[in-house]
């Protein structure tokens, strides 16, 4: 009202008439999301689905997907956690800067994370010799598989989980600390609880990201069915032999990140009912 | 007993607390009145143990809590101190219920269960919030949280209390009955307890001696009617905006 009153467009200013400005792009913004999801199951029906959920290819990546993420998303857990817990908790000597270098994987290309895992941990690599000695060549392994996901993938429980422990109201924990003689007790009892949702929601957008990881993974661990060959990975090789297979596999994806994401918005709102009507 | 001597507190170079010598004597309720932003909370932190001073000492039935002895600085935990404290806007643990909150501090020193059902029941009668405990804080009104906070204070058996405007969150309407059965439960415990307030009418009413605070020090302590009746001058200051509000204690 106000703008439009300043650019002098006060006739045009009339409820209805911004609705339709506000509307427009948002559709235009909507479809252009919905088209092409909806394009994947366009050409699907349950009998090809079952079809391709009995070619090889397809449950190897499948199941390989499932469980390097699944792994990932551990990883994250026990070190995103209590490294949160930390950042939110206690200060000293350079904080921002071990914060800042935890959220890098966040914003590197994918390609350029794997590359530099490769430099770092492939044979030839920086740690390569070490690792040698020790029996260990990732390259071509599923463990380098978990750690390209775990890389790109952990800063989403690090920064879901630190906020939610800022957002412990410290009188709580100061109740807490009151009646509790052990601290381990005060957090696991406390602290803990309070911050879970926000814990979980990480985790959960750690997982949908880890599943998803192309990039790293390709870079560092290579494309080989049955050992390295996630669903991505699977999607981009049978896109020119079997599309349908990549169809397939896609939409899987959609429906898995979709559930997820459900999920993830449930746990959010959840957590402002129970705990915010305290007024 | 509560000693503290020479109490100073500092903030990100903000002074908070300049030189804080106060002394509760046993089983009394001494009044802690003055503004906003005078350090009464920053005190009351400190006798519970959930911030150290920056110097001076903190004393509780001579027992040294804060301070140096032989050279050796010395800070006891505060679930060591047996320390009740009903914070401002009471802290109830939101995922617990009621019952839940009342026994947390029994069930954390591992008391035997059957112990912890009678005195979690003896509480929920003392503070008359029976009906209740199975609901949670957010379902509660102002008085219920309230009760239940100073129930769940209570617990741990404490030999200090504190309360930081134990009534501050509650309607103006309920805040007079409450006040009265707040008092009537506090004659009724044997506990030295510390109360906060910015209510002159308040500290009259329930208090055995009251101490003024001014920004980070304590202006003036005595009884009721010692510091109404003679008030220096930063008090006299005080207890005019008090009458100026309309929070005249003679009444």
């Amino acid at each position: 009202m106000k703008a439009s009153r300043i650019l002098g467009l006060s006739r045009f200013s009339n409820e209805s008439t911004s609705n339709v400005i506000l509307g427009a792009p948002s559709l235009v913004f909507l479809f252009f999301i919905i088209i092409p999801l909806a394009a994947v199951f366009y050409n699907l029906d349950a009998t090809k689905v079952i079809l391709e959920l009995q070619n090889p290819q397809v449950l190897d990546a499948l199941s390989l997907g499932a469980v390097t993420a699944s792994l990932a998303s551990f990883l994250s857990f026990l070190f995103g956690v209590p490294t949160a817990y930390l950042l939110a908790t206690r200060n000293f000597m350079g904080k921002s800067v071990v914060d800042a270098v935890l959220d890098v994987p966040m914003i590197l290309p994918p390609a350029v994370a794997g590359l530099a895992l490769l430099l770092a941990f492939a044979p030839r690599g920086l740690l390569g010799p070490e690792l040698r000695q020790l029996g260990i060549i990732l390259p071509g392994s599923t463990l380098a598989v978990v750690l390209s996901q775990f890389f790109v993938a952990s800063p989403f429980i690090l920064r879901s989980s630190k906020a939610a422990f800022e957002n412990v109201d410290k009188k709580l924990v100061d109740s807490a600390r009151l009646l509790n003689p052990s601290r381990l007790g005060v957090f696991l009892t406390v602290t803990l609880p309070l911050a879970a949702n926000g814990v979980v929601a990480g985790f959960v957008m750690t997982w949908a990201r880890a599943i998803g990881e192309f990039g790293a993974t390709l870079m560092f661990a290579g494309n080989l069915p049955g050992v390295t060959q996630t669903m991505p990975l699977a999607i981009y090789m049978l896109m020119a032999e079997d599309p349908l297979a990549s169809n397939v596999l896609s939409a899987i994806l959609v429906a898995t990140s979709f559930t997820l994401l459900i999920m993830f918005r449930l746990l959010s709102s959840r957590k402002k009912v129970r705990y915010h009507d305290q007024a | 007993m509560i000693r503290l001597s020479n109490v100073k507190k500092s903030y990100g170079g903000k002074e908070v607390l300049r030189d804080i010598t106060l002394e509760v004597r046993k089983h009394e309720l001494l009044c802690l009145v003055g503004p906003n932003g005078a350090g009464k909370t920053t005190t009351l932190n400190i006798v519970a143990g959930l911030c150290r001073p920056d110097e001076g000492s903190v004393i509780i039935n001579d027992v040294l809590m804060d301070g140096r002895e032989r050279n050796r600085l010395v800070h006891v935990s505060p679930s060591e101190r047996k320390v009740g404290y009903v914070f401002q806007d009471y802290a109830l643990f939101p995922h617990m219920t009621v019952s839940e909150n009342i026994s947390y501090g029994l069930k954390s020193r591992h008391l035997p269960e059957q112990e912890v059902k009678k005195r979690t029941h003896t509480l929920l009668e003392f503070v008359r919030i029976l009906d209740h405990s199975e609901h949670y804080p957010h379902q509660l009104s102002g008085g219920q949280k309230q009760r239940t906070a100073l129930a769940r204070a209570l617990a741990i058996e404490p030999e200090i209390l504190l309360l930081d405007e134990p009534l501050a969150a509650l309607d103006l309407g309920v805040r007079k009955s409450l006040r009265v059965e707040l008092k009537k439960i506090l004659g009724a415990l044997e506990v030295t307890s510390i109360y906060v307030t910015h209510e002159l009418t308040e500290a009259y009413e329930i208090s055995d001696r009251i101490a003024v605070m001014g920004p980070g020090r304590i202006e003036q302590t005595g009884s009721c009617d010692e510091v109404f009746s003679r008030p220096n001058s930063y008090v006299a200051q005080f207890l005019g905006q008090g009458i100026h509000n309309g929070n005249d204690p003679a009444n």
